[in-house]
């Protein structure tokens, strides 16, 4: 018998016979600890998804970009081009002038360096983080990167889970780096069970305490010997 | 008449721009509203297993301006009437939630006078009657949650629960008893929680101006029904 599940919260899930089809409810007890974790899993999903939600705005305007550029680039180049037929008539101006006829161009360049920056840390710091997990070995699925659950064996840039609904993203790091990448998982799983692994440096704090403030307890007493010095010069 | 060519140029493209805008946004509000399909009524009515009374089923609880009557907005002559009510016992308890948001407007010779009739609440019905209540988040999105009943604060016993939620009603044993059962609220703690209980039944009340918001809220409404009937079931069987 397997568990069928249920699509909503409030529905109890059956057993059900894979063989000849026969239905049977869960007991009363053991349906309610399902919906208990399916609650569980619902909040998870719930709070993964809140604290992701400016990614929204970050698709949001990536898709809006293109229609943005071609509006923007006319105007900056009609600018540009402005710019440059008056700019007899700006270098005779005072400088806070002339600086008035490049805004709209630094607008445009800013709209631009903006844009790129906004794709340079999204690649830098959020990709990794909306990575799948590699497949524990060759031949396997590639996991979830929420809850760990195997996700469909599809070819496509994304894919959503079907156990927590979060979307993966599927790139090459995952089957040119997954040695590394299963290594940071296992360090990752290490840490949380063993908290002492977490930062080996940390061990070195109270030596490195005692060089930093004695060397500046040394420093701060030579500056005041130097003052108290020179006031005994001067009296006498 | 010699103009230069962009004073001509540029407004018309400025309208252009301003079609084009309104078009995509109109376009944008459909795919929203496709996107959040399950917050319609009838969908959202399916997804709680409650039963939908009165209303439109497809009126979008995350997506209001969808609904052709809002987009439009109250005239003279038609005012925006929505009113919704989804009721069943899903976990036990009897449990609905209602939404009415009623617009008028009036235009007189100097001034437009709008009267607007809101109410968004689910609620779970206890079968005995308990003492009166409210809890409110500490800290929710759009600031402090104004209160509907004046009850001192009492201390619930579970600290964390006292960091999270301020818990007024003349009843300490009540206070201890919220201490426990609140924890399940936790989750809606990003949205602001509103509880008010007035006797027979505890409702979790949404506003559309200040928090808890309704999109916001109902977001989690899996949650909020599963929370609501347990709460209504411990306070009165």
């Amino acid at each position: 018998m397997a568990v069928a599940e249920a699509q909503y919260l409030h529905q109890d899930p059956e057993l059900c016979c894979q063989y000849c089809g026969r239905r049977e409810k869960l007991p009363n007890d053991a349906a309610e600890r399902h919906r208990y974790l399916r609650l569980r899993l619902l909040q998870v999903s719930q709070a993964r998804e809140a604290t992701e939600a400016p990614l929204r705005a970050f698709k949001t305007m990536n898709d809006a970009w293109m229609p943005s550029l071609f509006l923007v680039g006319a105007m900056g180049i009609y600018q540009s081009w402005s710019f440059f037929q008056n700019w007899e008539v700006l270098i005779k101006l005072a400088p806070e002038q002339a600086l008035f006829g490049g805004v709209p161009l630094a607008v445009m360049f800013g709209m631009l360096s903006g844009w790129l920056g906004m794709r340079r840390a999204y690649a830098k710091k959020l990709r990794p983080l909306l990575r799948a997990r590699p497949p524990q070995a060759p031949g396997l699925a590639a996991r979830c990167r929420n809850c760990g659950g195997e996700l469909p064996g599809v070819r496509a840039p994304q894919v959503i889970c079907q156990h927590c609904n979060a979307s993966n993203l599927l790139d090459d790091a995952l089957t040119v780096n997954a040695a590394a990448l299963l290594q940071q998982e296992a360090q990752a799983y290490q840490q949380q069970l063993l908290p002492w692994t977490r930062d080996a440096n940390v061990y070195q704090a109270p030596l490195r305490a005692f060089y930093l403030f004695g060397a500046l307890g040394a420093v701060a007493a030579l500056f005041a010997v130097a003052g108290l010095l020179l006031l005994l010069v001067r009296a006498s | 008449m010699n103009y230069p060519f962009y004073v001509l140029i540029f407004p018309a493209l400025a309208v252009g721009y301003m079609f084009f805008m309104r078009s995509r946004q109109k376009q944008k509000t459909s795919e929203f509203d496709q996107q959040y399909s399950n917050y319609r009524a009838g969908e959202l009515a399916q997804r709680l297993g409650l039963q939908l009374i009165k209303g439109d089923p497809a009126f979008n609880f995350m997506v209001t301006h969808a609904n052709a009557a809002i987009a439009r907005g109250a005239t003279d002559k038609q005012a925006v009437h929505i009113d919704i009510e989804l009721s069943g016992a899903p976990f036990g308890a009897p449990l609905s939630l209602v939404y009415l948001n009623r617009q008028e407007r009036d235009t007189g010779f100097s001034s437009t006078t709008y009267k607007t009739w809101f109410d968004c609440r689910m609620f779970a019905t206890a079968k005995q009657s308990f003492p009166p209540f409210e809890v409110t988040s500490r800290r929710s999105p759009m600031g402090a949650i104004v209160k509907q009943q004046a009850f001192p604060e009492m201390p619930t016993g579970n600290p964390a629960v006292d960091a999270e939620f301020q818990v007024t009603t003349q009843e300490p044993g009540l206070a201890q008893l919220l201490g426990q059962v609140l924890p399940e609220f936790v989750a809606l703690s990003s949205a602001g929680v509103h509880l008010v209980g007035d006797g027979q039944r505890v409702s979790f009340i949404m506003s559309q101006t200040a928090a808890p918001l309704v999109a916001s809220a109902l977001y989690h409404a899996e949650v909020m029904s599963h929370a609501l009937s347990s709460l209504a079931r411990r306070l009165g069987g």
